[in-house]
């Protein structure tokens, strides 16, 4: 198991370094500069060599190999460089604005969990019966609703007609509830769905036939045996969702105001500000690698075959 | 093939469904014909006002007929979608046949190559691109169809993995069948129906994103009208004006619907074992 994991882990170390390549050559081709645009924002152009000198001081007019040394090297001491747009450190914007985000993705991925399992299993017991259909409704309206459409009507109702929420903010538990919630009902709508479908794979196959004839108890099998066993795929496909909740969370973000690292990479997008661009993409991907590595590692635990035929290997 | 098109055209639910799907694509495609009023032009004194005769859905905050501007805004957005569709279907799948075919350094390549971008969430490389295309309608469609090919280059390749070493390729290639017939005659259609069925499931995925981007103010610029950018626009007046939120996202919301019933439908009829 542990030796399993350190593979998997030197495995990911060339994926993310090709990845920090990538992120830092696209912006490097990227048709604007951070010099041009700071001045063009400022409304006056000074003669090309303030122009040069400026870019020289920044390293801009080295080769690419070289800027991408410095960079590695200055990020890799956690100097990620300083934002084009507000000069404030990189390293810096992350550390406070990363964790809103990651608080917000977890907690839809909770409110997710909460609802999606009894949701789920509700409608596998009561296969074919109006509970199933209505719960099939609600998944299939869930999944085709605007997550930004829903986060706007939640707004407008919770908060501008119920006066129950705040409507916009950031940072304690009050103005979280709308958009973890409107990040939630599109999950819960998907991951409801599979599992209804994973656990009734599960209950037609033999062992299930097995367990009820030496008398175990209902409840028993399906919490026991089937839940755990359909929630192996459901593991796997949660790792591969955040992918989408990290990057989907952005305009939920910016909606209701929430100071995550969404907002801060669209305001990067407007400005061009590549520097930051550069440091938000190199971690969504270090974030994300990682937490499809945790989630076959637990898959791992979970299920012996996977376990057996790793040790084989 | 044959078998596929009778199976489809016998489904009386699904030929209905595609019916009404086209009905209301080329309904919004030609929208603007019906829109009583000017879509962008300005009158400050009609700001925000209720329905009526002259304006049926009321004005938005620059007194710009609402309706009309319902009307103007699906058009850009249906378009640049079956645009984008199209396109990242053919060529994903392209790519993705051609690497699974091919083999040896290529397929490698090809793979690793995937490594590397399915480890960066698409909606942050979709951000990437825009930064580099720039802002707008069709450079953001641009910068989307730049990311999401790639979906459909790995379903192809695990789809053409599937069956490439089984026995009907074998004796074809035994046979002397040359490469360029084997790829049209048992190749593509065992790949087509999936890739139809993702296609038609991934219109209203993509509908939504380009809606989204224009939201963040990325996509359509103003004064063009979109439903995204409304909404945003909307957000600003929900409390004297909640229909310009309730509107345009249930637009968008319909044809999301309207084409995830079409897709789940198709697949029932393609791919009646994943259900």
């Amino acid at each position: 198991m542990l030796r399993y994991f350190f593979r998997r882990v030197i495995a990911l170390v060339p994926v993310v370094f090709i990845v920090s390549v990538f992120s830092f050559a696209l912006l490097y081709m990227a048709p604007s500069d951070p010099i041009t645009m700071k001045y063009a924002k400022r409304g006056e152009m000074p003669p090309a060599e303030v122009i040069a000198q400026e870019k020289a001081a920044l390293g801009l007019d080295k080769g690419f190999v070289q800027q991408y040394s410095n960079w590695l090297t200055k990020a890799l001491r956690g100097d990620w460089g300083s934002s084009y747009d507000t000069n404030q450190q990189v390293a810096e914007i992350m550390k406070s604005k990363l964790p809103n985000t990651v608080l917000l993705t977890f907690s839809a991925v909770l409110i997710m969990l909460v609802f999606a399992y009894p949701l789920g299993i509700l409608a596998a017991v009561y296969r074919n019966r109006w509970i199933d259909y209505a719960i099939r409704l609600f998944s299939f309206w869930g999944t085709a609703m605007p997550t930004f459409w829903l986060g706007l009507l939640l707004m407008y109702w919770m908060g501008v007609r119920l006066r129950l929420l705040p409507v916009m903010g950031s940072g304690d538990f009050k103005h979280l509830i709308l958009p973890a919630t409107s990040l939630a009902i599109w999950l819960i709508a998907l991951y409801c769905r599979r599992i209804r479908s994973g656990i009734v794979a599960e209950i037609n196959k033999d062992y299930v036939t097995g367990l009820k004839a030496r008398g175990y108890s209902n409840t028993r099998i399906y919490l026991r045996h089937i839940i755990p066993n359909a929630s192996i795929s459901i593991l796997v496909m949660l790792g591969l969702s955040i992918g989408d909740l990290l990057g989907g969370s952005m305009v939920v973000e910016v909606i209701f105001g929430w100071q995550g690292i969404g907002s801060v990479a669209l305001e990067a997008v407007a400005y061009r500000d590549y520097v930051v661009l550069q440091a938000y993409v190199v971690w969504m991907a270090i974030i994300y690698t990682f937490v499809n590595l945790a989630a076959d590692m637990l898959v791992c635990l979970i299920n012996p075959k996977v376990r057996l035929t790793e040790k084989a290997v | 093939m044959n078998i596929w098109i009778k199976k489809i055209i016998d489904n009386k639910i699904f030929c209905l469904l595609l019916t009404l799907n086209i009905l209301l694509v080329v309904f919004f495609l030609f929208a603007p014909q019906f829109a009583p009023n000017s879509p962008i032009e300005i009158h400050a004194d009609h700001a925000l006002l209720d329905s009526s005769g002259q304006y049926p859905l009321g004005t938005d905050q620059l007194g710009r007929c609402f309706l009309s501007r319902l009307l103007y805004g699906g058009k850009s957005s249906l378009l640049m979608t079956i645009g984008i569709v199209v396109f990242i279907s053919l060529a994903g799948t392209t790519v993705g046949i051609m690497a699974a075919l091919a083999g040896g350094a290529a397929e490698q390549s090809f793979m690793r190559f995937l490594d590397v971008v399915l480890a960066i969430p698409s909606m942050v490389l979709v951000l990437v691109m825009v930064s580099i295309f720039g802002n707008g309608i069709v450079t953001t469609t641009i910068a989307i169809m730049s990311v999401s090919w790639i979906t459909y280059a790995r379903i192809s390749h695990s789809l053409v993995l599937e069956f490439r070493e089984s026995n009907f390729i074998k004796q074809a290639h035994m046979g002397g069948v040359r490469s360029v017939r084997i790829l049209f005659k048992y190749v593509l259609p065992n790949v087509f129906p999936h890739i139809i069925v993702v296609a038609t499931q991934d219109f209203g995925d993509k509908l939504l994103l380009l809606s989204s981007l224009s939201l963040l103010g990325l996509g359509a610029q103003p004064p063009t009208p979109e439903w995204g950018y409304m909404l945003s626009e909307g957000k600003q007046f929900m409390q004297r004006a909640p229909w310009l939120l309730f509107y345009p996202g249930f637009l968008i919301f319909i044809h999301v619907i309207m084409f995830n019933l079409l897709g789940d439908r198709l697949q029932d009829i393609l791919d009646p074992k994943e259900t």
